[in-house]
């Protein structure tokens, strides 16, 4: 929010000068005209703030301190005060701020006892059994706060998010050990299109959706009637399940030779599938011969081969032991002893932290249950697994204090999972767990960090923090008009993902400075991007780093993924895409709007104008104005950019005009240039990006205390040249992220007034 | 924006014996005179006796002073509903026949459904103040505050937000009051007597408006010329500027009912009585006249919406004060 | 061997010891529910967002309806079963002291009748009528109560002005802060309601049910040991756990001595079907059969949510709803947003026909409902929170102590807390409470056969 550098400098200029001097004269001669008794623009009164103690009222001050700064207050028109009245008023009140912080006791705050989310659900499955299992399909959304969903307060269970723990729990279970029975003889589904139970998306597909009932390997026939004419060449065929392609097989379909009244041909697959409801498609790949054919020749098996059934056999036992149940089952469940070690291990790792006998013993107590019943041990320890899926102390993460109300460091246990779920959004891995349980791991802190992000893991930084961050995950959820913007697809949009996730991962891994953010000379395409973009040379389905040869896009602001996630559907929005950057990039949100926006203009502008045409009108009125002639401003620079990101120099008949005016003054006519003003701002963005990423790694708010934090960290950010390791290492080093503060018995609720009761 | 630091000014609630009581009427025309000078803001209005006509006198009041637009009471642009208590029926008055026959006052109150339920109303009007900026003015009977206090959850809004009660005693419905005084959370200043408006001005100082509600009101309750009673006059001073040093004030204490409706100070409490100050007689005349003559200030609203929505004030107003 | 098999098949087949029941439900077997006892009485609230036309929703006159308006006429041949209800207010959506977020707090506060707490963080909302009725009868059926949805809730940036998600995202709240949120996928509402296809004998059955026991008792008992050292916000967090548990604890034991599945009629859905008139389809589908075949007694329905931009291309919008209701009263834009408040109509009034269709004792179910389709604001462009669009469809139990007569609209008196109506509603459902909301009483004109 502001430049502590800034006030440093023109703290000299103060020094030496009162409130009376430096601040109140200010207040009267350019304030108080708009703001005073009788007229109180904004619903804001001056008066009482031209007295020193006002500035215990530190989020006011706070509020006029960033007005002035930006230039949005006073309005056009009004009498402005000159620059070195203004710096002045700024270096006091920062001075005074400044001064009352150091007074703050240091106070690292606390985080409510968090619930594992989705990705991370996912995430832990994953490292602890081996087993992909994708909680993002089946559990219910996660609540953000402060645009994370991983914050403690806002993480809540119901009894239906309860239901999805527990059938979960069954299933990755059975998947990890595999312990239950299959069925003696195989069995048979088949779905056929004579029977209405598939569906055609297109002329050379199939797709029908099956319960695998046991994780095994089944045998897949894909029944294929009708021929191809003579000669016609072999087609590869695919197997996709939930979108992921399984397998390839090249099939025949020229005339077999055979006489058939009805040819036909079947293929077989043999595959392991997974457990769980999945959608099946079976379809030809870059079929050409279909590709003339009409709908009722495509189904014709005299004219074409094509597919028409699916039948799914088995299942039959796995040939070789799957991969999750050897690295659990460590010794043979059948020997006395066994089962104690087995569950001592993997609840160690469930829990995140060294486990007692008695905790074991309850969990044995199921292996014995299990047996009561007639079950095997491996039954048993799949109830006991189970079980621990379901336990508070593996879906919640919760820090032990020692005392009420004592500020305290964290043990090394819960640190080494704020870590893993800070970096990686899972468990702490074997090293983590082990350094923690000697209690070497904060000597150790920044080596594992360095060792944490060079990890394969660390793409959760990138798909959860930045997904998040950028507003990127929104991108499954919007849905440009196909009219306007008919190049719009499902791969497009992937790759606008991707293209995002491999900057971000770039700058993380090879440690580049923050300001490569704001604007770069590269990025990541494959074909299909480079094509929307208009960038020749860009070849196959691969990503590939690409250096501009043009200044036309360059950094975060010129990514489609946020372009489009920022803009209506039918349309591109400046005013959301200036609210985004003040809110994402420099750490500044606008207020709300007001209640009643009153109508732009009594006469409608319509198709008169272009819609930043349209728009001046948001200047007209200094009220609007002093929101919108910031936020505005940073829409119209990237209104070169159409609703999916495309490079426009025209709207309908209207020229784009990308010409803006900073509230401060400085001015620029082409995205590039607002850039570069941007990267001014460059100290504004890292804490910005510092407070994002703390709120993120802490999984709570950040409150007043946390404010010295953040300016250390930025500080020290700074200092390093933005160096993008420098924030993380400095986080994980912050008070906040080591230290915690307990809870006193009854806690009192810091809101004193409220509407609400 | 809402800053901390500085509150808007204090919500006034009045209810009175509107059509009924001359004297408070004249109340609801000094308050909107403090309103129009920024020193108060009227967030509510309700009448104790069941009549639509004397709803819709309280609307034409309103929309005299506040246009179709009243800027109260969280939402800009939307005319207040009048809180209409529901007991036995009363009869129309002269005063009401008199206003409401003029074709000159609009009011959109026909059915019971366009008027509210005091209580909710009160109760809602109180949600939306600051801690102890909200202040009740009561001239005539008690029987909608008595309500308000059976409300469930009321209480506690009351105790937080209102500063101040400002009670003219009406003896129209003694166990209302009774209850009123014995339980209701805030101080209680009790205005038995404010001293007298003086007819003489109706004729004069209203003459700005070819039709004014007060005037009519005024000529029908009585035989011109004659002072009224100022009880609510002086409760609406009082309440919104405590510190005029217009009045005098007992020492605090609680409050009792005698027999004939007469309210005394008695035993301990935190309630007072308010005394009138000869010496203040003529200022205080004048200031009634004064605010209860004042033009109209209309809150332009932020909206401008078609001409079809836009009910026209009655008489030509004067044009708004000029920005800086 | 063969076996060809559909998802759930039309016939009647058996499933263990329990009768997989070919509907009709309750005119058939069960004992509790025979033509000599009463139906109960069902609760139902849609809703959907960004306010309503008011133009084309209100009729004209008061008192017995005419000619439906524009919004409504799809309403048409149930127009004897609806009662539309006028003036209704929600004093807790407006901004008395908290600035901006409508959106957030006429959702947040609808079922609760409070006004919500503006924070992105440390949510307190109320618990919502719905639930409070599922507290108190929900015993009697498999659910409590379900809640369902259309929308995916939001995944990235904030959602109004300072208010949580969480305040938009869901409609029933079962605390303070703990939301319910709704199931979207109807291949999981189809699971959770008829089973999920899992060919289990009944002894196998019985034997995981029996695990899935024994694994809540040990978490709880695991729970408990570990609150006692916490402090009370992390307590608070794990009762939340504790009590979801307990729910389930209950409907094991429930599902163990009734072991019936209901067989629906229809298929399991393969998934979101893209279509806004499918999707709706679907879900009101399987909510009418948890109705018919007792599943539940108690629903909430959040159709899309406050602030959503999606857009109706069914029916030819490519604007997002929300910013078509910022209209600033261009005609055009007005226009749109009244064809998107009459799909969402068409919508509603199909799944009522399919309600009025089934024989319920001597009546039909929609005659033992009371179904409640509202908006949490009226006028979408101005963010109004009084005359809140309200529609009560059905007999709320008509073959019964009297019941609703429709066919009506009811002006009520300015100001009146719609939480009036949820303490009538709860009345109804044989849930007596003092107090609910910011109600001042119940309201009157409901029952006047």
């Amino acid at each position: 929010m502001r430049s502590f550098c800034f006030g440093l400098v023109f703290a000299a200029i103060a020094a030496g000068q009162s409130f009376e001097q430096a601040v109140q004269p200010v207040l009267a001669k350019n304030c108080a005209g708009c703001h005073q008794d009788r007229l109180a623009s904004g619903g804001f009164n001056a008066t009482p703030y031209m007295k020193l103690a006002s500035l215990t009222q530190r989020d006011d001050w706070e509020r006029i301190v960033q007005r002035i700064r930006t230039g949005e207050m006073p309005p056009k028109g009004a009498p402005r005060p000159s620059e070195a009245e203004a710096k002045a008023l700024i270096a006091f009140v920062e001075a005074e701020f400044t001064k009352a912080d150091k007074l703050v006791k240091p106070d690292p705050g606390r985080v409510t006892a968090r619930r594992l989310n989705r990705a991370e659900y996912s995430n832990t499955i994953r490292d602890l059994l081996g087993v992909d299992f994708r909680a993002e399909r089946d559990f219910p959304s996660d609540d953000s706060g402060h645009g994370f969903d991983n914050i403690g307060d806002v993480l809540t269970i119901s009894p239906i998010l309860m239901e999805k723990y527990l059938t979960a729990a069954e299933r990755i279970a059975a998947r990890a050990i595999g312990a239950d029975p299959l069925p003696k003889k195989p069995l048979e589904f088949e779905y056929h299109t004579k029977d209405k139970n598939i569906r055609r998306p297109n002329k050379s597909s199939i797709e029908a959706t099956h319960r695998v009932e046991w994780e095994a390997e089944y045998v897949i026939r894909i029944g294929l009637p009708g021929e191809r004419a003579a000669g016609a060449p072999p087609v590869k065929m695919g197997l996709w399940m939930d979108g992921k392609l399984l397998t390839t097989k090249m099939v025949e379909t020229k005339p077999s030779g055979l006489v058939y009244f009805n040819p036909y041909s079947a293929e077989e697959l043999r595959l392991e599938l997974p457990e769980g409801d999945h959608t099946f498609r079976v379809g030809f790949i870059d079929d050409e011969f279909v590709k003339g054919l009409s709908d009722k020749d495509a189904y014709s098996d005299k004219r074409n081969k094509f597919l028409n059934s699916i039948t799914f056999v088995g299942p039959f036992a796995a040939k070789g032991e799957r991969a999750s149940r050897k690295k659990l089952l460590i010794c043979d469940p059948k020997l006395a002893g066994c089962s104690t070690k087995i569950l001592t291990a993997l609840a160690r790792r469930a829990y995140r932290r060294p486990v007692t006998r008695a905790e074991v013993a309850a969990l044995d107590r199921f292996v014995t249950l299990a047996k009561a019943d007639g079950q095997s041990a491996e039954q048993g320890i799949q109830l006991a697994v189970q079980a621990m899926l379901v336990s508070p102390h593996f879906l919640f993460r919760i820090e032990r204090d020692p005392a009420s109300g004592v500020v305290h460091p964290i043990s090394d246990l819960d640190l080494a999972s704020r870590l893993s779920y800070f970096l990686w959004s899972s468990m702490p891995d074997e090293q983590l767990l082990a350094l923690a349980e000697a209690k070497q791991l904060r000597a150790q802190l920044d080596t594992q960090i360095k060792r944490m992000l060079k990890d394969v893991k660390a793409v959760s930084l990138a798909d959860n923090f930045a997904g998040q961050w950028l507003e990127t995950r929104n991108l499954d959820q919007v849905k440009p008009d196909p009219k306007k913007f008919p190049e719009w697809s499902p791969d497009l949009r992937d790759a606008m993902k991707t293209e995002t996730r491999m900057f971000f991962q770039t700058l993380l891994q090879e440690n580049r400075p923050l300001t490569e953010f704001l604007d770069a000379n590269y990025t990541f395409l494959n074909d299909r991007l480079a094509a929307h973009y208009g960038i020749p040379g860009v070849d196959g389905p691969e990503f590939r780093r690409v250096t501009f040869a043009t200044n036309e896009r360059g950094g975060i602001l010129s990514h489609a993924s946020v372009l489009t996630v920022s803009s209506y559907p039918t349309r591109t929005s400046p005013v959301i895409r200036g609210k985004y950057v003040l809110q994402n990039i420099l750490g500044t949100p606008p207020p709300p709007p007001p209640p009643d926006v009153p109508a732009l203009d009594e006469e409608k502008v319509g198709n008169a104008g272009s819609l930043r045409q349209q728009m001046e009108a948001h200047r007209s009125s200094p009220t609007c104005a002093s929101c919108h002639s910031r936020m505005d401003v940073l829409g119209f620079g990237l209104e070169n950019y159409d609703g999916t990101g495309k490079w426009r120099t025209k709207e309908g008949k209207f020229e784009i005009d990308a010409s803006g005016t900073m509230p401060g003054g400085k001015s620029f006519q082409t995205p590039a240039e607002m850039r570069t003003i941007l990267k001014d701002n460059a100290p504004e963005f890292s804490r910005c990006l510092t407070e994002k990423m703390l709120t993120y790694a802490l999984g709570r708010g950040l409150e007043r205390y946390d404010r010295k934090a953040i300016e250390e960290i930025n500080q020290r950010v700074i200092g390093s040249g933005y160096r993008f390791e420098t924030l993380i290492l400095e986080i994980a080093h912050s008070l906040p992220f080591l230290e915690r503060r307990g809870e006193l018995p009854k806690q009192v609720s810091t809101k004193t007034e409220s509407a609400s009761r | 924006m809402q800053f901390i630091g500085s509150k808007p000014s204090v919500g006034v609630l009045y209810d009175g014996a509107l059509g009924y009581r001359i004297d408070a009427a004249l109340g609801l025309a000094v308050l909107y005179g403090l309103d129009a000078k920024n020193e108060c803001r009227v967030v509510s209005l309700s009448v104790p006796s069941n009549n639509l006509h004397a709803a819709g006198f309280t609307e034409v009041i309103g929309r005299f002073y506040a246009g179709a637009v009243n800027g109260s009471f969280g939402a800009i642009g939307r005319t207040l509903p009048v809180g209409m208590a529901t007991g036995k029926p009363v009869q129309d008055s002269p005063m009401l026949k008199a206003v409401l026959a003029n074709p000159a006052y609009a009011h959109g109150i026909n059915h019971l459904n366009d008027t509210a339920d005091p209580r909710a109303m009160l109760r809602n009007a109180l949600t939306a103040h600051h801690d102890q900026n909200a202040v009740v003015v009561l001239a005539g009977p008690a029987t909608n505050l008595a309500a308000l206090l059976d409300l469930p959850g009321a209480k506690p809004w009351v105790q937080d937000k209102v500063r101040l009660l400002a009670l003219v005693p009406d003896a129209s419905d003694l166990p209302a009051l009774r209850k009123v005084l014995a339980e209701w959370p805030s101080p209680i200043l009790v205005v038995p007597d404010g001293g007298v408006f003086p007819g003489a001005a109706i004729e004069k100082n209203f003459a700005w408006s070819q039709s004014h509600p007060i005037v009519d009101a005024y000529r029908a309750a009585g035989t011109m010329p004659y002072d009224a009673p100022a009880a609510p006059l002086a409760a609406v001073l009082a309440a919104v500027r405590p510190d005029s040093g217009l009045f005098k004030f007992s020492e605090p204490g609680g409050l009792a009912v005698s027999p004939q409706g007469a309210v005394i100070v008695s035993g301990p409490g935190k309630h007072r009585l308010l005394r009138l100050d000869p010496a203040q007689k003529e200022k205080l005349t004048a200031l009634y006249v004064e605010l209860a003559s004042m033009k109209p200030v209309p809150r332009v609203p932020r909206i401008r919406r078609p001409a079809a929505d836009a009910v026209k004030p009655p008489v030509p107003l004067p044009p708004p004060a000029s920005k800086p | 061997m063969m076996i060809t098999r559909k998802a759930l098949n039309r016939r009647t087949f058996l499933r263990g010891a329990g009768t997989a029941v070919a509907l009709p439900f309750l005119d058939a077997m069960t004992p509790a529910l025979t033509a000599a006892t009463k139906a109960p009485v069902r609760m139902a609230f849609v809703y959907v967002p960004n306010g309503i036309d008011m133009r084309h929703w209100n009729p004209a006159n008061e008192g017995a309806l005419q000619e439906l308006p524009r919004i409504l006429k799809p309403m048409e041949p149930f127009k004897q079963d609806v009662t539309l209800l006028s003036n209704l207010t929600h004093n807790g959506g407006r901004a008395l002291l908290d600035g901006a977020g409508d959106h957030g707090r006429c959702c947040g506060g609808y079922l609760s009748g409070v006004q919500v707490r503006k924070t992105m963080v440390d949510i307190k909302a109320g618990i919502s009528c719905d639930q409070i009725v599922a507290n108190d009868i929900g015993r009697q059926t498999r659910f409590p109560s379900l809640e369902v949805g259309l929308e995916d809730a939001r995944q990235a940036g904030d959602c109004d002005s300072g208010y949580s998600c969480a305040y938009t995202n869901n409609l029933a709240w079962r605390g303070d802060a703990q939301p319910l949120p709704p199931v979207l996928d109807p291949r999981a509402l189809f699971e959770r309601l008829f089973g999920d296809g899992a060919n289990l004998s009944p002894e196998q059955k019985a034997l995981r049910s029996k695990q899935r026991r024994s694994i809540l008792d040990f978490v709880t008992g695991d729970t408990k040991a570990l609150q006692a050292n916490l402090g009370p916000t992390d307590k608070r967090k794990l009762d939340e756990y504790l009590s979801s548990i307990r729910d389930i604890e209950r409907q094991l034991l429930k599902a163990e001595k009734d072991n019936s599945q209901v067989n629906p009629g229809m298929d399991k859905p393969y998934g979101v079907p893209a279509d806004f008139a499918e999707h709706f389809k679907l879900m009101t589908d399987m909510m009418t059969v948890a109705f018919q075949a007792d599943l539940t007694r108690v629903m909430t329905f959040l159709v899309t949510r406050e602030g959503t931009s999606r857009a109706y291309r069914e029916i030819g919008i490519a604007d997002g709803h929300h910013p078509l209701t910022h209209h600033r009263n261009e005609p055009e834009m007005m226009e749109k947003v009244a064809q998107i408040n009459t799909y969402h109509v068409t919508q509603f009034a199909a799944w009522m026909e399919k309600m009025k269709s089934i024989r319920e004792g001597d009546g039909n179910l929609l005659d033992n409902s009371m179904i409640v389709y509202g908006a949490g604001l009226s006028d979408g462009n101005r963010h109004t929170h009084e005359d809140l669009p309200t529609m009560m469809v059905g007999g709320g139990g008509r073959s019964m102590n009297g019941g609703i007569k429709g066919g009506r609209r009811i002006v009520y008196r300015k100001e009146t807390p719609m939480s009036n109506l949820f303490l009538t509603m709860m009345d109804r459902m044989g849930t007596k409470v003092d107090h609910f909301g910011d109600a001042t009483g119940r309201i009157e004109g409901l029952d006047l056969l």
